[in-house]
């Protein structure tokens, strides 16, 4: 099925550069032209808007607005994804048998709550359901984020376990849904490692979230809890301190870089999506420290609607500084938010 | 046989890469990496098929690259863990067993 294109009065590359230069009305016609355009090929097309003449949406009515229902998928070790006859728990099902399907059940609706407080419904603002595929392939050694849906491996047990449970993957694969939907950050380079960096920083906010923490006592890495048996203590990324999370004979040392003079330009990893996102995930945490994670996740997540596909470190920052400095007009976040921001990108060399 | 595999990228970010030489083993050892590779169908893809990438906004997925040399001459693989072939997949997960962590060249 496709989607109508609209009533675009501004060419879309128009809107970009509007929203580059900070309009905020360009910027919400900009996400909605790239609702269309994602949703182009959606299974479930529903999503009709139209846009008043100074860019602000007239109402995301016209098709029915999801319930942001949670399916939880048990691929058996194949690789089919949510196959209909393997749905093992779905909204306000049962708690099951299977604790990874309960895990990511319950982890999924926990990244969902936090959306509703930032004011948003599911990972398209529309309700879509959040659909999670567990125990893909087989001794399979990653989760990711398929364009439509989630899937988690059980990993080989011995480098990892199962990537369902730890509640910082699956809000981090769901995030980046969430960023499809928004900045649709282009994945390879700069713009790359702001997806993976947002990604990070929600996955983060999620756990400690759910872990009642804060800023002073999270522990700051990501995907600790999937280490495997002989590997305990290890994680896969620090956001506190880059390039420590782990250094061992099976996984190697961690490369990711704290400062933009250790930037990673190889072609690696998508040019090192995964990589130099430390760089970014260093300035989180210091601003987080320093203002708390809730009013830094405030700006952050403002920040990712107002970015765009091919946004790089300095656009980020550009952005980041502006949002932190109107939540302060709006009495959002704390006074002393924008040098908080400049600081830490200070710290690490930013912007460049 | 010669084989070159390397597996980089995915949510662990990890860069892992092994070599297989037949050419060392006893002859068991080798038959069996022969019969793996067979196995994959891999050889027998077209060359438009050898290479494989999953739609842009799938994320998190891991780049896998397999060179193979045998009498036929040398023949490059590249796919990530959405455009594998099922056929491949235990040869991948074998490989994956003598993979060991390998840096990153900048
Ligand atoms: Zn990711």
């Amino acid at each position: 099925m496709s989607l109508s294109c609209g009533c675009h009065f501004i060419p879309p590359h128009v809107i970009e550069e509007m929203a580059k230069n900070g309009h905020d009305g360009a910027q919400a016609s900009l996400e909605i032209s790239r609702a269309h355009r994602l949703r182009r090929d959606e299974r479930t097309v529903n999503l009709v808007r139209q846009l008043h003449p100074d860019g602000q949406p007239l109402a995301a009515a016209a098709g029915a607005t999801g319930t942001a229902q949670r399916k939880v998928y048990d691929c058996g070790h194949g690789t089919a994804l949510h196959v209909p006859t393997r749905l093992v728990r779905s909204e306000g099902g049962a708690v099951v048998v299977d604790p990874i399907v309960n895990q990511v059940y319950d982890f999924a609706g926990n990244t969902r709550d936090y959306l509703k407080t930032l004011g948003r419904n599911s990972i398209d603002n529309n309700g879509m359901d959040l659909v999670l595929n567990v125990h893909y392939g087989t001794n399979f050694m990653n989760a990711f984020w398929d364009g439509d849906e989630m899937v988690f491996g059980d990993g080989d047990n011995q480098v990892f376990t199962s990537f369902g449970k730890s509640a910082d993957v699956v809000a981090h694969e769901l995030f980046h849904g969430v960023t499809q939907f928004t900045a649709n950050l282009v994945y390879k380079g700069q713009p790359g490692a702001l997806n993976e960096h947002f990604s990070d920083v929600f996955g983060s906010v999620v756990q400690q979230i759910i872990k009642k923490q804060n800023a002073g006592n999270a522990d700051w890495l990501i995907g600790d809890e999937i280490m495997g048996p002989t590997l305990r203590g290890e994680a896969l990324r620090s956001m506190k301190y880059p390039g420590t999370a782990y250094d061992n004979n099976l996984m190697g040392k961690d490369p990711q870089p704290a400062h933009m003079d250790q930037y990673y330009a190889g072609p690696n990893d998508n040019y090192g999506v995964h990589i130099n996102s430390g760089i970014m995930n260093r300035v989180f945490y210091l601003v987080a420290m320093d203002i708390g994670t809730t009013a830094a996740a405030g700006i952050w997540f403002e920040t990712l609607g107002k970015l765009w596909s091919t946004a790089k470190f300095n656009d980020a920052v550009a952005v980041l500084v502006r949002v932190a400095r109107n939540q302060v007009a709006q009495g959002k976040v704390p006074l002393g938010s924008p040098q908080s921001v400049r600081a830490a990108l200070k710290s690490v060399g930013l912007p460049r | 046989m010669w084989i070159r595999f390397r597996i980089s990228g995915g949510f662990a970010g990890l860069q892992r890469a092994c070599t297989i030489d037949t050419a060392g083993m006893n002859r068991e050892e080798g038959q069996e990496w022969v019969d793996l590779v067979r196995a994959s169908g891999l050889l027998s893809l077209p060359a438009r098929e050898r290479i494989g990438h999953a739609p842009p906004k799938a994320v998190d997925l891991r780049v896998i690259a397999i060179t193979i040399q045998d009498e036929s001459g040398s023949h490059q693989f590249g796919f990530d863990d959405l455009t594998l072939p099922s056929e491949a997949a235990c040869l991948v997960e074998r490989l994956q067993q003598h993979a060991v962590c390998d840096p990153l060249d900048t």
